[in-house]
C-alpha cells in the first residue's frame, strides 16, 4: 500500500477525473432535455400519433344519361380476434346468425385461430353496421372499397382499369385520374407501443375528399348493342378479333366503343382508338370527295375501267373485282372500283390529296387525349412516290384508326364540318354539381353541304345495290362504305394472303344522320371476307335493335315500328350482383327482365347472363342467392384467357373434375365465370395454341369473389 | 471487536447512506411509474420494495461484521463466488440469449454480482501488504489473473457489460495500490489497441502508440515481454474474436456507432430512450405522466432503461439529482478510501466505488445513446433484486469502513 501522502495526491486525481466524468453525462442529458428538447418532444409526439391515410371514394364515370358505368363499392369485412372475446362461443353463435354462417364452423374457426379469423369479407355496408351496433369486443370490421364496373368486362378497354392502390392504369380510368382520383385524407391514431396497435381516432386531421364523377358520352344500352352483335359475328366468324366505334355525327360524341374479345387488364387496348391500319376501300369517299369539291368530276362523269385490269399509271396496275367496261363517278364509289379511284387520286395530285386527307384528320391524332391513341399514318407528299397518289386514293399506303374514319365520314354525315371527338359531357363535383360542360367543337369544314350531299346519295346507293347490300333495313335508309384491305404482315414484309380485314363504315339514317358507326372484323376465317358480307351485317342488326329502343338516337319516330307490335329488342343485363333479392328483382324488372332465383340467400352472388351481356327484353335472368361469405370460394373463377396450366393451378383448390379440350391458352370455359360452382362438378375448358382468346367473351365476377382477387393480380402482374 | 453496540450512528457515513437511501426511494417510485401501466411487468414494484428492504438489513448484516473477517474470509468467498459462476454456466436460466441467472428454490439470483464484491475482497488483501511494488511482475500479475478468472466466465455467460466491471475494478485497485500511472497506461495499452483498431480499422497507430509507452515508462524486463505479447495477441487476436461474436453483440456495436441505421430494430431503444430523455425537458411531463414509458416505446423501462424514465417524467431536475447524488456518492466514497483505518479498508472502499462508478456511468450513457446497449443495470434504481441486494452488501462495506475508520 502507498503511502498516505501519494494516497492524496492519487485521490485527487482519482476525483477530479471521476467528477468530470460526471459532469459530461450530465451536461450531455443536459442538452438532450434542455437544448433539443422541442425536437425530442416532437419526435415523442409522433411516436403516440399515426397518420392514417383515408382513401377518398374514387368518381364515378356514368354513362351520357347519368347511369353508373363504373363506381366505388363499398364493402365492409368482419374479422375476429377470439382472443378478445369474453364467450367466443356466444359470440361465433351471434355472428353466424347475423351472417347467414355454420355457427358450428365459425366456432371452430374461434378455437383454431385464437389470434386472428377473417369471417366475412367484402360484405355490403348494411351488414357492417348490424355488426358494428351489437357491439362485440374482439369483432373487428374494416370498410374497404372495390371499384365496381356496371357492364363487367363489356367497355373495359374503353374505360380501362384501376390497380389496387385505386389509381387509373389505363383508359379513361387513366385520362380522368386526375378528376376522379379525389385527395386522399390523413386520420390521425393513437399508436400503443412497439406493436402498432391502432386504438381510437384522436381526430380526423383532414378529411379526404371524393374524387369528381365524369358524365360520359357514351350510351351504355349502345355499348351493350353493340357488343352483343360484335361478339356474335366474331364467334361465328371465327375472326381473330373485331372492334367497333359508334359517335353522333353532329357532336363527334362517342357513344359506344367495344373490342371483342376482351383481353386481360394490362392487355387489354381500346382498337378502335389505339389501332391503325390500311383502310383500303373506306377511303375512297377521301378521293371521291376531292373530285366533287374541287368540280375535277361531276358525279355522273364516266370513267374507263378497262374490264377489270388497266395500267392507271406506267408501272402502276390496278384491278378491279367487277369486270366493268367503265363507271361514273358515283358507279364507282357504289360498286368500290379501284381503277376509277386510282384515276381520280392523279386527277387530284399529291398536294390536294394530302391536304384534303389531313383537313379530314388523318395522319394526327384527334385531340381526344386517350392514353395509348394512334395517329395513323399518312405521309407528306415530299415521301410519295409515283405510285402513291393512286395508290392512297384506294386507302393504301396509310394508315388510320377507326376514330380517323368515323370521324371523316361524320363530316360527310353532318355537311362537311369535321368535329372534334368528345368522351365526356360533364364533370361533376362529389357533390353531384356540374363542374364543368363539355360542349361539341368543330375543327373546320372540309367539304361543302353540296359536295357531302352527293356523297351522301351515293354512301346510301352503296347499301341500297352496291357492295353493302348485306346492310340493307328495308323502310330504313342506311348509307355506308365496305372496305376489305389485306392485312400487311410484317414477316414476309408484304400483303399476307388469305387474311383480311374487313370493314364498314356507315351512317343512319342517311338523310338527317344522327349515328356513325364503324366496324371492323380482323381475319374473318370461314371464307368470306369482304367488308360487305362481313362487318356490314353487325352494322345492320345494331341498327335493328336500336331502332327498337324507344329512347335510342332514332328516337320512335320511324313509321315502320309503329305499325308493328313491340318486338322483343336486346337489353343490357344490369350487375345483380349484392343485392338483396327484392331489389334484383326490381332491377331486372326495370330493364325488362325476368328473374329466376335459384338458392337460398339473403343476397345475389352470381347470375346469369352476366352483368353486361345483351339479353332479349323479357328474357329471364338466373340469379343464385346465397350467404356471400360462406360460399365465397364457390363460384367459377374466370379462366378465359389465362395459360391451360395456370387455369388449372385456379380450379384446384376448388375441387372441380376438369375436361380439357385442346390445349394452351384457354378460350372457353363451362360453366361461365362467376357461375355457382359445386365441389365435385365437371368444368370444361377449351383451349387453343397460343391465340389469343377469340371466342365470346365470358365477363368474370369484379365482385365478391376470389375471381376478383384474382383479376386484381393480374392487373399487378400484368398477366 | 466488532459487536452490535458499536454500531453508532454518528460512525456512520451519514451523507453516503443518505444518498444511497435517496438513490433507493427514487428508484422505487420510477420502478413503480415505469410498472404501474398494463402489460407483462405490471405490479413489480411491489417485489422491488420487498427487495429494498432486503438490502437494507443485508447492508446493515455487512458493516456490523469487523472487515479483518472479510480480510481473512477473501479466499473462500472468492472461491464461493467462482463455483456460482461456474455453476451458472453449467445450469443457470437464459435471458434474452444468456445465461445469468441461477435458480436457488425460491431465490433467482446473478453470482456475478456477488463475484464482484468478492474479487473487491481478494484484491484489497493482496495489495495490502507492506513491501508491494507493482511495478514488479510477481506482484502485478498474480491480481490479473484473480481478474481474468471472473471476467473469463462471466463473459462466457455472455455478458460482456458485467464481466468488464472486473477489468475496472482492477485498474482503479492498482491506481490505488500505488502503480506508477505510466506503467498503468502500458497495462492498458492492449485496451486502447483495440479501440484503435475499431475506429482506424489498422493496427500501425497501436503499434507507435506502444512504442511511445515503452519509450516514456521504461519498464522492467518482465513487463515489458507480457506487454508486448499481449499487444500482440490483441492485434492478431480482434478481428478473429469479431468474427466469432454472437451476432447481438456485433449489432450492439454497429449500433451504438450509428443508431439510425436501424432505427426499427437494434437502434430502437437508444432511439426511443434518448427521446425519452430529450422529451423530459426542464421540468419533465409529470410524474406517471411519461408518454414513452406509458405507451411502452421504451424497452425495458424499469431495468436497463430506467434513467430514461427519470429524464422523461422528472425532466432535467430529475436527472439532475440523480447525477448529483451518485456524484455525492463517489466524493463520499473516495473520503472513505482516504480516511480508511487500513490500506485492506481504504482498497475495498476504492474497489466498491470503481464498480458502482462503472454501472452509473455506463448504464446513463447507454440511455443517452454514447454507450453501447449492454445489460447493465443503474444501481439503486433499476428494478433487480439480486442488483439492489448488491448495492446493499456495498453500501453496507463502505459503511463497515466508515464505522471503523476512527479505530486505533
Amino acid at each position: 500500500m502507498a503511502h498516505r501522502d501519494s494516497r492524496r495526491s492519487r485521490v485527487l486525481v482519482a476525483a477530479a477525473g471521476l467528477l468530470l466524468c460526471l459532469v459530461v453525462l450530465w451536461l450531455r442529458v443536459g442538452w438532450l432535455q434542455v437544448v433539443q428538447h422541442s425536437y425530442y418532444a416532437g419526435r415523442a409526439e409522433l411516436n403516440q400519433e399515426q397518420r392514417v391515410l383515408v382513401r377518398p371514394v374514387r368518381g364515378e364515370l356514368l354513362d351520357r344519361r347519368g347511369r353508373p358505368l363504373a363506381r366505388d363499392l363499398l364493402t365492409c369485412s368482419v374479422s375476429a380476434a377470439p382472443r378478445e372475446m369474453a364467450d367466443p362461443a356466444a359470440v361465433a353463435r351471434g355472428l353466424a346468425a347475423l351472417l347467414h354462417l355454420d355457427a358450428r364452423w365459425l366456432a371452430g374457426e374461434f378455437r383454431a385461430h385464437p389470434r386472428f379469423v377473417w369471417v366475412a369479407r367484402h360484405q355490403p355496408p348494411e351488414v357492417g353496421e348490424t355488426v358494428a351496433a351489437r357491439n362485440w369486443r374482439g369483432v373487428h370490421l374494416s370498410v374497404e372499397t372495390r371499384r365496381d364496373y356496371t357492364l363487367g368486362a363489356a367497355a373495359s378497354e374503353i374505360l380501362g382499369r384501376t390497380d389496387l392502390d385505386d389509381s387509373g392504369v389505363d383508359g379513361l380510368e387513366l385520362q380522368l385520374d386526375g378528376e376522379l382520383r379525389g385527395r386522399p385524407g390523413w386520420s390521425t391514431m393513437f399508436r400503443v407501443g412497439k406493436s402498432h396497435t391502432v386504438g381510437l381516432p384522436r381526430g380526423l386531421n383532414r378529411a379526404p375528399a371524393d374524387g369528381r364523377s365524369a358524365v360520359l358520352t357514351l350510351d351504355l344500352d349502345l355499348q351493350g348493342i353493340v357488343e352483343h352483335h360484335l361478339a356474335r359475328a366474331v364467334d361465328s366468324l371465327r375472326a381473330v378479333r373485331g372492334f367497333a366505334l359508334f359517335l353522333d355525327p353532329r357532336t363527334g360524341e362517342i357513344l359506344a366503343s367495344v373490342c371483342v374479345p376482351h383481353l386481360p387488364p394490362g392487355k387489354a387496348r381500346n382498337w378502335p382508338f389505339t389501332d391503325q391500319y390500311e383502310p383500303g376501300s373506306t377511303f375512297k369517299v377521301v378521293a371521291a370527295g376531292i373530285a366533287l369539291e374541287e368540280n375535277l368530276a361531276r358525279p355522273g362523269q364516266y370513267f374507263e375501267a378497262g374490264l377489270g385490269r388497266v395500267l392507271v399509271a406506267p408501272g402502276c396496275r390496278f384491278a378491279d373485282s367487277h369486270e366493268a367496261a367503265g363507271f361514273t363517278l358515283f358507279g364507282a364509289v357504289q360498286y368500290s372500283s379501284n381503277i376509277v379511284m386510282a384515276r381520280l387520286g392523279l386527277l387530284a395530285g399529291s398536294e390536294r390529296l394530302y391536304r384534303y386527307a389531313t383537313a379530314l384528320g388523318f395522319g394526327s391524332l384527334t385531340g381526344l387525349d386517350f392514353p395509348g391513341e394512334a395517329a395513323g399514318r399518312l405521309h407528306s407528299p415530299a415521301h410519295w412516290s409515283a405510285r402513291s397518289c393512286p395508290t392512297i386514293a384506294i386507302g393504301h399506303e396509310v394508315s388510320v384508326t377507326p376514330l380517323q374514319l368515323a370521324l371523316a365520314y361524320a363530316a360527310i354525315a353532318n355537311g362537311g364540318v369535321l368535329m372534334e371527338p368528345m368522351l365526356v359531357r360533364e364533370v361533376r363535383g362529389a357533390g353531384g354539381g356540374a363542374l364543368h360542360r363539355y360542349g361539341p367543337r368543330a375543327a373546320r369544314r372540309v367539304f361543302s353541304e353540296a359536295t357531302t350531299a352527293s356523297l351522301r346519295e351515293m354512301l346510301t346507293a352503296v347499301v341500297d345495290s352496291g357492295t353493302a347490300k348485306a346492310a340493307r333495313i328495308p323502310g330504313f335508309v342506311l348509307a355506308g362504305k365496305t372496305g376489305t384491305a389485306q392485312k400487311f404482315d410484317p414477316v414476309i414484309k408484304g400483303y399476307s394472303p388469305g387474311k383480311y380485314l374487313s370493314s364498314f363504315v356507315g351512317f343512319a339514317p342517311a338523310n338527317a344522320p344522327t349515328l356513325v358507326g364503324i366496324v371492323v372484323i380482323d381475319e374473318p376465317r370461314t371464307g368470306h371476307y369482304y367488308g360487305g358480307e362481313i362487318a356490314a351485317p353487325v352494322f345492320r342488326e345494331v341498327m335493328l335493335d336500336l331502332r327498337r329502343l324507344p329512347d335510342g338516337p332514332f328516337g320512335t319516330g320511324s313509321t315502320e315500328v309503329a305499325a308493328k307490335p313491340p318486338v322483343p329488342a336486346a337489353v343490357v343485363v344490369p350487375d345483380l350482383r349484392l343485392l338483396p333479392q327484392s331489389a334484383a328483382e326490381r332491377r331486372l324488372a326495370e330493364n325488362g327482365l325476368r328473374a329466376r332465383f335459384e338458392g337460398r340467400g339473403p343476397r345475389a352472388l352470381a347470375q346469369s347472363p352476366a352483368a353486361g351481356q345483351a339479353a332479349e327484353r323479357g328474357a329471364s335472368v338466373t340469379v343464385w342467392l346465397a350467404a356471400p361469405a360462406g360460399s365465397a370460394g364457390l363460384v367459377q373463377p374466370d379462366l378465359v384467357g389465362l395459360p391451360l396450366r395456370e387455369a388449372l393451378r385456379r380450379l384446384t383448390p376448388r375441387q372441380v373434375r376438369t375436361r380439357i379440350t385442346g390445349s394452351g391458352i384457354v378460350v372457353r370455359q363451362a360453366p361461365e365465370a362467376g357461375m355457382p360452382l359445386v365441389p365435385g362438378s365437371e368444368c370444361r375448358l377449351w383451349c387453343e395454341p397460343g391465340v389469343p382468346p377469340a371466342a365470346s367473351p365470358s365477363p368474370g365476377p369484379l365482385s365478391v369473389l376470389p375471381a376478383h382477387a384474382e383479376r386484381a393480380n393480374a392487373v399487378r402482374t400484368g398477366a | 471487536m466488532p459487536t452490535r453496540s458499536r454500531l453508532r450512528l454518528p460512525a456512520l457515513d451519514m451523507p453516503l447512506l443518505l444518498a444511497a437511501l435517496a438513490l433507493v426511494c427514487l428508484g422505487l417510485l420510477t420502478v413503480y411509474s415505469a410498472t404501474s401501466i398494463p402489460g407483462a411487468h405490471q405490479g413489480l414494484w411491489t417485489r422491488q420494495l420487498a427487495w429494498a428492504g432486503i438490502a437494507v438489513a443485508v447492508a446493515w448484516v455487512v458493516a456490523s461484521i469487523h472487515y479483518r473477517a472479510y480480510d481473512a474470509l477473501a479466499w473462500p468467498l472468492y472461491i464461493i463466488a467462482m463455483g456460482l459462476l461456474v455453476l451458472v454456466l453449467l445450469k443457470g436460466s437464459s435471458a434474452m440469449g444468456a445465461k445469468r441467472w441461477l435458480d436457488l428454490g425460491p431465490l433467482h439470483f446473478q453470482p456475478s454480482e456477488l463475484a464482484k464484491v468478492a474479487t473487491v475482497i481478494l484484491l484489497a488483501r493482496c495489495f495490502d501488504q507492506e513491501k508491494i511494488d507493482l511495478r514488479r511482475f510477481k506482484h502485478w500479475f498474480p491480481a490479473l489473473l484473480i481478474v481474468l478468472l471472473p471476467f473469463a466466465l462471466v463473459a462466457k455467460q455472455p455478458d460482456l457489460g458485467t464481466s468488464l466491471t472486473f477489468p475496472v475494478i482492477l485498474i482503479a485497485m492498482y491506481f490505488w495500490a500505488g502503480m506508477p500511472v505510466g506503467q498503468l497506461l502500458l497495462g492498458l495499452s492492449p485496451v486502447f489497441n483495440a479501440a484503435l483498431f475499431f475506429l482506424t480499422g489498422g493496427l500501425w497507430w497501436s503499434a507507435g502508440l506502444v512504442v511511445v509507452l515503452l519509450g516514456a515508462v521504461r519498464p522492467r524486463l518482465a513487463t515489458l515481454v507480457v506487454v508486448v505479447l499481449l499487444n500482440f495477441c490483441v492485434g492478431y487476436a480482434l478481428p478473429h474474436v469479431w468474427n466469432h461474436m454472437h451476432d447481438y453483440q456485433k449489432r450492439r456495436i454497429v449500433t451504438f456507432m450509428n443508431p439510425g441505421e436501424d432505427p426499427y430494430r437494434a437502434g430502437y431503444q437508444i432511439i426511443q430512450s434518448r427521446i425519452a430523455i430529450g422529451s423530459g425537458g426542464f421540468k419533465g411531463t409529470g410524474y406517471l405522466k411519461g408518454t414513452q414509458k406509458g405507451l411502452a416505446f421504451l424497452p425495458m423501462r424499469h431495468t436497463d432503461f430506467i434513467f430514461s424514465v427519470v429524464g422523461e417524467e422528472w425532466g432535467l431536475l430529475g436527472t439532475a439529482t440523480v447525477v448529483l447524488l451518485y456524484a455525492l456518492l463517489v466524493l463520499r466514497g473516495f473520503r472513505l478510501a482516504l480516511v480508511a483505518r487500513s490500506g485492506f479498508a481504504s482498497l475495498v472502499a476504492v474497489g466498491v466505488m470503481s464498480a458502482l462508478f462503472y454501472h452509473i456511468m455506463v448504464n446513463i450513457l447507454m440511455t443517452i445513446g454514447w454507450a453501447p446497449v449492454t445489460g447493465l443495470p443503474l444501481p439503486f434504481i433499476s428494478y433487480g433484486g439480486t442488483a439492489l441486494v448488491a448495492n446493499g452488501i456495498q453500501i453496507g462495506l463502505l459503511q463497515n469502513v466508515a464505522i471503523r475508520r476512527m479505530e486505533l
